[in-house]
């Protein structure tokens, strides 16, 4: 057991040994290691006086009494005591063979087979002697002794040693035995009696991350509204405001990435530019299969849905910024919200002729524009919601297979942009019923929605709504909803993204909206295609990471798709 | 005996004994020959007594068991399962590493989820797990047919049920919204009540409310705990091993308790407490009142022993369940004698079984300790640290915690730790709360609720550092046996290495920042106690040159500032045996770095012990699918919040604590010399640099959040008190400013903690302590010559950071106060330092040049600091200012280029803002850790002293001011080059028809060599408004060139930039029409034209006030210079101006000499082909368009190639002297006019984009 210094270095095993009777006067020491150091007082023998400790056995054992029974043994052995002299030089181990010889073995051999279950202690100190350990250390061990030198009288105490027996380990105790869980063929048996409760119960299902995008976006549409009432009374905002709208205005028109002529031909067959060019991208530039399009699918039936889709929005957006549901504000009507163009582009745009002092900065001093922030604020949204309107190029295949399963050209579009021109997505939302009304869910969220309020409760959240470059952040996150990952990485916005996105993640299944059941039940009242929300396959699992997620964006295509 | 018996047993035992006893024998007499003691006998009654004792102990324990109710069977149980409960490692979904007994357990994937061997279908059940992060986890109840995966985990499937405190959720398919954010050392109870279907979730001991209420249940379906881990993320399942913490009503744990053992274990502690009171250990003074006695054989101590021999035998098999060590030995030491009982569990345990019990003793206690303290008033943990100080004081146990126990399984730096209050206890030390703006009354209650928190904690600190005073005596050291101080401070060195180890190896555990910050204060006060104990505290106290250079002190692998210490022996060898006297061994030539590693407590088994260290992270990427058994529980890398700690609770291994036995007794071959003072010392600097500093620095930001915070309610308080009408506008304001009310409540809430605990002036001057320690180390270093280099790399660190802490971070809060340093000011003393080597030659390691230099940024770039600079001696910042004015070729220059521009930026032209005005309003998102310019962002603090400085130096000087400023106009030209090729790529990426991505590195890099150009520019502006004589003044030699240079570079930047179709405006247009470019967005025409203007307004400036008096076109020669630059166009300057050009150009009337001839033209070697191209198209000059005669190569010789025949040949000497690849065309230093004629036909010519062709 105790093996913890090198045997090997043990010297001559028995030069010392113990003197039966008479004095010690004339023993001779050769252990010259202690002695050179240690001072003459110390050469003489020490007596010492060893006390076996009498141990247990489970079972019944010889006691000491038998023992002695069974051995002819020197005096005090069948009490457990040995009185004996020892040289300070004698390594402890040695001692302790000699001493289990003495009480329970006929010999050295048999009692060097025991050493490893007993060990001596020094009673003064409570010492145990390592295996090097030498007699004389009782010395520095034992107090008792350092009184000697205090008083003489201490010269006649002898060192107490106890020889105690270790507890017997059952052997691999310190292996631990794992076992393996039960098996279910056990559990079978087990619960055999066990009442059912809940047995048919279905788990609510996990909230459809395919609509998240689109819900953000209404979460930032919301959001920017509230930042602009919180800024209202600051300039560089409505200047801000007023600059995007001028860009965007400009966004809107601009086709350059079509080939002119093609365009051209088609407007001058009479069909509005927007348009012209939306299906004139969407049918790869050929304009011949646009043309056919554009004569088959005439848009502006869709009058009545419009006023019915109003009347939701006036329901559904106590604020009332919902009034002019979208199709355009005054100017843009439904009837030519025809656009055309391709994929929005982050660069492109004709240089600004500008001093080159001006700077990026938006101008703080004068006011752009007298009017109204919240004026301003409506018309860019819509601004925005006709560019994305205008500039969405639909797959053409799908579009097509979805017009021949009978649904209208126009609501098949919708939708496809809506899921951003996926097809399983689409059809589902279609079907839903919904697709007659998305561009209500290009509107922000009512301020009761408990997600929008959980979100304006965060303090974090707060404290961006405060900052102009929030607006221009989710401003842009409206328009281009890709640059979610660059504006994540700016350290002025990510603290307020990432909470939006957290506590969205968190509340998500409090989205169905007013809107939603708005529009749920006007589709049923209307007896139009039952709406019941078909079960999405696959759901994401519930750990996406819910800020470095994926944000399946509504108007990134798939290039395969576009041309 | 009997008495002892009686006592400690109790009468019946005696009683029993005594009707047994059938010879009642006398007092043996023996032999006088043989008996050398008065009497050493057994008294026979006693023999007897003893015989009988164990079989008595033994039918007492076993009468314990009788009454033992049957076993319920397990339909009625409602429990299937091993009877020990533990993860089943078969379940594994993902990688885990799991502790040795299978419940602590570690993520090392995306999302791993372990289930438990147990389930339970019927009856109430509940189990514990203790978090050892605060990252993602679902923890909760699955069944056994729930398939997890990668993505899914416990909750994400219908039969499983978990909440997840860090996204404060519950799961079960559908996620809603749920109970409270959790915390690490937090401990969750999970209860699943089958009978009446229901799942709750508590945290500590607090419920969070029913969870789920339609759990189902039919045959079939039994429910196991279940855990899903994120990645990195640990916790500490207890499924009933050792007590709940807090244990539900009502509510079983899935784990039998170990009744029988608790009913032993009762009646055992109850003699044993009794043993313990009648035990007397020997004292001096009690044996000097007994000194008369006759020496008893056998003692009464004896005696007790051999009692107490039979009480233990039992015990010690009790001693190893960390179950009873929780359960009823933690009770015990804390009512009874620990000295005593430490003392006979020495004697009477086996080491092994000694060693875990200590080690589950320290588990239990640090959990206690770790506990969250529901009150400022810490009970728990100081309960936990006066027993750990109790049981410290028993020597060869705190010998044996130092070696087996702290540092190994149990992290002992997390007792120094202070963990904050979370915000309920806050709530009930600071119940109200003031910030600027509230009521004053406020104040006073809310300082006071500080200062009382700051007692307590005071309270708190000061038993750790008894703790730790008590691991630093050196008195208990003996021959053969070190002390504790000089295992404590080995055991430190090794806590040191791993920490920076586990920078590199991701498994290996990093001790979180907020508890170095805690062991470092803790240990730099022990110290500072320690020096006034010792007697030795002065002004100088320092870490003495001699134990950096003998390696004393064991650095293992750390970087010297001259390099590794084994090339430092090497070349340094004669300078070291000079200063270390030829007493000096060296240490034995290279061992192997592995060897190196391996010095320890003792040699052999430390290095048992280190070599299972080192394999471990082999062990495990070996094996990283399947859990392994090892010591590893918990040591997965921590994440790196806050708050986060890492578990400590880390278990036992069996071969291990065996290995260890060894060390306790057999250290007498220990060779440890008894370590000085200046280790610690040593120690404590490396800690600061390691970990402590970065919590300081941490904890700035929540100031200023709160700052934020604060700034935004006062903007929003004055926005309502102006909104004339309510309505919804205002509401809405008001609602916000209700929210952030509440929000800084809380904050202001953890700035008391901060300011109590963190920032305090106690702290305050800790730092100052090291920043002076540091520095006298390093300035006494210094004067020993060479030898600096043996100097450790983070004493550099160390110390920027403690200034960098004591200024920036602590300063607000606890105000900075300038310290005496030797007389000087602590700054001064601190800059004069730095000025002194951060181009000091014997400072080889870059990183340490980097701090310095870094070091000198930070000091030039604020008032006070600038100002503590200024007050050096003259010599000191001459120095620095040549050191500074080096030419850039062949050095990095970058850095000390900003520094100039720092002491110039405020002076410059349109130079003295923080940020640009361009800059101020920009909506565009910017990159995280875009660090591109250093000065952008620096409130400007210029410097006129060293301004003039630096003018001084450069007219006094005319070499180094002509080496130095050719190699400004050398870089610059190199930087705008790289930055107009660079844009042109960008612009051209931007014509192309279809998307074109640019590398965000090379957007990065354009914006970069735009900020160098800036630098640069502004650097020659200082030069020119402070010395214009440099560039104007005929008397210099080499004024004429440079000012031609400089004009030359001028013109060149002014009219790419301004003109209305480079590549810079369409790309500036791009951005101004709101495309952003990532990192691009600081380039601008407003910097750089404001940095050329500054340039020429310092060149013309002065001589336009002249030009009234003297009308001589000749007394203008920058004018001149400028005008007659071939490349100078007036549009260029309108543009900048940004008017119109004015028709009329009167440069032929200022310049009569405007088409000056080529001779000659400079050649350059590496651009030899492009010049060649360029001029086999145009024949005629780059700049100026004149037409060019003829080209030599490098040996004079016409090409012949470039027609028409020149006239012959007559090779410059200017050629030949300036022939270096990177300089530009020079004249010879030597002679300075020879060959040429500064008014006439030659024009140096330098291309440039000579750099792009290489």
């Amino acid at each position: 057991m105790r093996k913890g210094g090198k045997v090997g270095e043990a010297k001559g095993s028995s030069d010392v040994t113990v003197a039966p009777s008479g004095p010690v006067a004339t023993r001779s020491i050769k252990d010259e290691d202690d002695m050179d150091t240690k001072p003459a007082v110390e050469e003489r023998p020490v007596h010492v006086v060893i006390f076996l400790d009498t141990p247990i056995d489970l079972k019944p054992s010889p006691s000491p009494t038998a023992l002695k029974a069974k051995r002819k043994k020197q005096d005090g052995a069948e009490d457990g005591v040995w009185d004996t002299l020892v040289s300070p030089g004698q390594l402890s181990k040695h001692l302790r063979t000699k001493a289990l010889a003495f009480f329970l073995a006929d010999d050295e051999a048999a009692a060097q087979k025991l050493m490893d279950n007993y060990r001596l202690v020094l009673v003064d100190s409570g010492v145990v002697f390592s295996d090097e350990d030498s007699v004389g250390s009782v010395e520095t061990k034992s107090k008792a002794l350092e009184l000697t030198k205090v008083h003489p009288i201490y010269k006649h105490f002898s060192p107490e040693m106890l020889l105690l027996k270790s507890p017997v380990k059952p052997l691999g105790s310190d292996t631990k035995d794992f076992e393996r869980g039960p098996t279910n063929a056990e559990i079978n048996k087990v619960t055999g009696q066990v009442k059912k409760a809940f047995a048919e119960r279905v788990a609510d299902p996990p909230y459809s991350l395919l609509e998240m995008p689109l819900q953000m976006r209404r979460l930032f549409v919301t959001l920017v509204e509230c930042c602009c009432k919180l800024q209202s009374e600051d300039v560089v905002v409505l200047n801000l405001l007023v600059q995007t709208l001028e860009r965007i205005k400009t966004k809107v028109e601009d086709f350059s990435d079509l080939d002119s002529e093609k365009l051209k031909t088609l407007t001058d067959m009479g069909f509005p530019k927007r348009r012209a060019a939306q299906v004139l991208a969407m049918t790869r530039q050929n304009v011949k299969n646009a043309a056919g399009w554009l004569a088959k699918y005439p848009r502006g039936a869709t009058d009545a849905q419009l006023d019915a889709a109003r009347s939701i929005a006036e329901a559904g957006k106590p604020s009332g910024a919902g009034k002019k549901a979208n199709r355009g504000t005054g100017k843009a009507s439904p009837l030519n919200r025809a656009a055309l163009a391709s994929s929005p582009r982050i660069y492109s745009g004709s240089p600004l002729s500008q001093s080159p002092f001006a700077t990026g900065a938006v101008n703080t001093e004068r006011p752009a524009s007298a009017r109204p922030w919240d004026e301003v604020l409506k018309e860019l949204l819509d601004m925005m919601n006709d560019y994305h309107r205008s500039h969405f190029v639909p797959h053409f295949g799908m579009m097509k297979s979805l017009i021949e399963m009978g649904f209208e050209e126009e609501e098949v579009e919708d939708s496809l942009r809506i899921t951003g021109n996926k097809r399983g997505p689409a059809l589902e939302w279609l079907l839903s019923g919904k697709g007659k009304y998305s561009s209500l869910y290009e509107q922000g969220l009512p301020r009761e929605n408990l997600v929008i309020a959980a979100i304006i409760k965060q303090p974090i959240v707060q404290l961006a709504l405060l900052k102009p470059k929030t607006i221009a952040a989710l401003l842009n996150l409206i328009e281009a909803p890709m640059t979610l990952q660059i504006w994540m990485s700016d350290p002025d916005v990510n603290g307020f993204l990432g909470s939006v996105i957290r506590v969205f993640h968190a509340e998500k299944h409090n989205m169905d909206t007013a809107l939603d059941s708005h529009v749920l039940k006007l589709l049923q009242g209307k007896g139009k295609k039952a709406s019941v929300p078909i079960a999405l396959p696959a759901p994401r699992a519930s750990l996406a990471n819910p800020v470095a997620g994926p944000v399946n964006n509504p108007v990134v295509e798939d290039p395969s798709d576009v041309r | 005996m009997e008495e002892i018996v009686r006592n400690v047993f109790g009468d019946n035992f005696v009683e029993t004994t005594r009707t047994r006893r059938n010879s009642p024998s006398p007092i043996r007499a023996r032999k006088s020959g043989r008996s050398l003691s008065p009497i050493a006998a057994f008294d026979t009654k006693d023999r007897s007594l003893l015989d009988r004792l164990d079989a008595r102990i033994a039918s007492q324990l076993d009468s314990t068991n009788k009454g033992k109710s049957e076993k319920l069977p397990v339909e009625k149980l409602g429990r299937l399962g091993p009877a020990k409960v533990h993860f089943d490692i078969a379940t594994h979904v993902g990688s885990f590493i799991v502790g040795p007994d299978r419940v602590g357990v570690g993520s090392q994937s995306h999302f791993s989820s372990l289930k438990a061997n147990v389930c339970v279908f019927k009856g109430k059940w509940q189990y514990e797990v203790l978090l050892g992060s605060k990252g993602v986890m679902q923890v909760g109840w699955c069944t056994k047919d729930c398939q997890f995966s990668e993505e899914n985990g416990v909750g994400d499937t219908i039969d499983s049920y978990s909440y997840d405190g860090n996204r404060v959720r519950k799961w079960n398919v559908a996620t809603y919204r749920y109970g409270e954010p959790w915390l690490s050392g937090d401990i969750i109870g999970v209860t699943i009540d089958c009978d009446d279907h229901k799942i709750e979730f508590y945290r500590n001991g607090r419920s969070l409310g029913v969870a789920f209420s339609n759990v189902k249940s039919a045959p079939g379906v039994a429910y196991l705990p279940g855990v899903s881990l994120g990645d990195g993320e640990n916790l500490v399942a207890n499924f009933g091993a050792t007590p709940y913490k807090y244990p539900v009503k009502g509510f079983s744990p899935l784990q039998d308790p170990p009744e029988s053992d608790l009913k032993k274990g009762k009646l055992l502690f109850g003699w044993l407490a009794n043993l313990i009171e009648v035990f007397e250990p020997p004292s001096p003074k009690n044996g000097s009142k007994v000194v008369t006695a006759v020496q008893q054989v056998p003692s009464r101590k004896a005696k007790f022993y051999l009692v107490g021999a039979r009480i233990f035998r039992q015990l010690s098999q009790l001693l190893v369940s960390p179950y009873i060590v929780e359960a009823q030995f933690m009770p015990f030491l804390q009512t009874t004698n620990v000295e005593t009982c430490l003392t006979v569990m020495w004697a009477l345990i086996e080491d092994q079984d000694l060693i875990k019990c200590m080690e589950y003793v320290c588990i239990s206690l640090l959990t206690k300790f770790r506990q969250s303290a529901s009150s400022g008033e810490f009970p728990n943990q100081k309960a936990s640290l006066s027993l750990l100080k109790r049981i410290l004081n028993h020597e060869r146990t705190r010998k044996l915690l130092l070696k087996n126990v702290f540092f190994e399984r149990v992290r002992f730096p997390t007792f120094m730790h202070l963990k904050p209050l979370d915000d309920d206890a806050l709530k009930v030390v600071a119940p109200v709360v003031y910030w600027e703006g509230r009521d004053e009354k406020d104040k006073a209650v809310y300082e006071t609720s500080i200062a009382k928190l700051g007692r307590e904690v005071g309270e708190l600190e000061k038993l750790q550092l008894d703790v730790l005073k008590q691991l630093l005596i050196t008195t208990d050291g003996k021959p053969g046996e070190p002390s504790s101080r000089c295992l404590f401070l080995h055991k430190i060195r090794r806590f040191i290495k791993e920490n920076i180890w586990s920078a590199r190896i991701p498994l290996m555990m990093q001790t979180p920042t907020p508890v170095m910050l805690c062991f470092f204060h803790r240990l730099l006060t022990a110290h500072a106690d320690l020096l006034k104990s010792e007697g030795t505290l002065d002004e100088n106290v320092h870490v003495p040159l001699k134990a950096f250079c003998d390696d004393g002190m064991k650095y293992f692998d750390c970087n010297r500032l001259g390099g590794a210490y084994a090339y430092l022996r090497r070349t340094l060898r004669k300078e070291l045996a000079e200063f270390l006297g030829p007493d000096f061994v060296p240490p034995p030539q290279p061992r192997s770095e592995h060897a190196d590693s391996l010095h320890g407590i003792v040699a052999v088994t430390a290095s048992v012990d280190e070599l299972s260290r080192i394999a471990r992270p082999h062990q495990i990427n070996v094996d990283v699918v399947l859990a392994f058994e090892g010591d590893t529980a918990g040591e997965s890398s921590d994440s790196t919040d806050t708050s986060t700690e890492d578990e400590d609770i880390r278990n036992a291994s069996g071969h291990r604590g065996a290995q260890l036995i060894g060390t306790m007794r057999a250290s007498t071959s220990e060779v440890l010399k008894e370590p000085a003072l200046h280790e610690l010392l040593d120690d404590v600097v490396w800690i600061f640099h390691l970990g402590a500093h970065k919590q300081i620095a941490k904890m700035t930001a929540l100031r200023e959040n709160l700052d934020e915070f604060l700034a935004a309610e006062k903007d929003l308080r004055k926005k309502i008190s102006v909104l004339k009408d309510g309505g919804s506008v205002k509401e809405e304001l008001e609602a916000s400013s209700q929210i952030l009310k509440e929000k800084i409540s809380d904050e202001v809430r953890h700035m008391a903690w901060v300011s109590a605990v963190i920032y305090t002036k106690n702290r305050q001057q800790d730092l100052i302590f090291l920043t002076k320690v540091i520095m006298e180390t390093l300035n006494r270093a210094s004067k020993v010559g060479s030898l600096l280099a043996f100097v450790p790399d983070f004493y550099i660190d160390s110390l920027c950071e403690c200034v960098q802490a004591i200024r920036v971070h602590m300063h607000p809060t606890v105000p900075f106060t300038d310290a005496k340093f030797h007389g000087k000011s602590l700054l001064t003393a601190l800059g004069s330092l730095i000025a002194q080597h951060f181009a000091d030659e014997r400072v080889i390691f870059s990183d340490s040049k980097d701090s310095l230099i870094e070091a000198l940024a930070t000091f030039v770039s604020s008032e006070q600091t600038l100002r503590a600079m200024e007050n050096m001696k003259r010599e000191e910042s001459e120095i620095l200012i040549r050191m500074l004015l080096r030419p850039y070729e062949s050095r990095p220059w970058a850095q000390t280029n900003w520094i100039l521009v720092r002491l110039w930026k405020g002076d410059g032209f349109g130079f003295r803002y923080t940020e640009t005005p361009n800059q101020q309003q920009q909506f565009y998102p910017k990159m995280t850790g875009e660090g591109i310019s250093h000065t952008n962002h620096i409130k400007p603090c210029p410097s006129p002293f060293y301004q003039k400085m630096v003018a001084e130096l450069l007219v006094k000087d005319p070499e180094l001011c002509k080496v130095f400023l050719n190699s400004v106009l050398n870089q610059l030209n190199w930087a705008f080059s790289e930055f107009i090729g660079m844009m042109q790529e960008i612009q051209n990426a931007f014509s192309r028809p279809d998307r074109v991505f640019i590398e965000s590195r090379q957007l990065k890099m354009c914006s970069t060599c735009f900020d160098l150009t800036l630098a640069l520019l502004r650097v020659l502006e200082m030069c020119v408004v402070r010395c214009p004589e440099v560039f104007t003044s005929s008397k210099r030699p080499s004024a004429d060139l440079l000012l031609s240079r400089l004009c030359q570079v001028l013109c060149q930047i002014l009219n790419r930039v301004s003109t209305s179709v480079g590549s810079f405006n369409q790309v500036w247009s791009a951005i101004v029409i709101g495309l952003s470019i990532p990192s691009m967005e600081a380039v601008t025409h407003y910097p750089i034209l404001a940095a050329v203007a500054g340039i020429v307004l310092g060149l013309i400036e002065p001589e336009m006030k002249e030009k009234r008096t003297k009308e001589s076109v000749g007394e203008l020669p920058a004018t001149k210079a400028l005008l007659s630059d071939p490349s100078f166009q007036m549009s260029s300057v309108a543009a900048m101006l940004g008017r119109t050009p004015p028709t009329l150009t009167p440069l032929s009337k200022l310049s009569p000499r405007s088409k000056p001839k080529h001779d000659k033209v400079f050649s350059f070697k590496e651009c030899e082909k492009c010049v060649a191209q360029y001029l086999m198209n145009r024949r005629e000059c780059f700049f100026c368009k004149t037409v060019i005669s003829g080209v030599l190569d490098d040996d004079g010789k016409l090409i012949p190639d470039l027609k028409p025949p020149p006239p012959p040949p007559v090779p410059s000497p200017s050629e030949s002297g300036a022939e270096g690849p990177v300089q530009g065309p020079q004249p010879n230093p030597n002679r300075p006019n020879a060959g040429m004629d500064p008014v006439d036909n030659i024009v140096s010519y330098t291309l440039p984009f000579r750099n792009r062709h290489r």
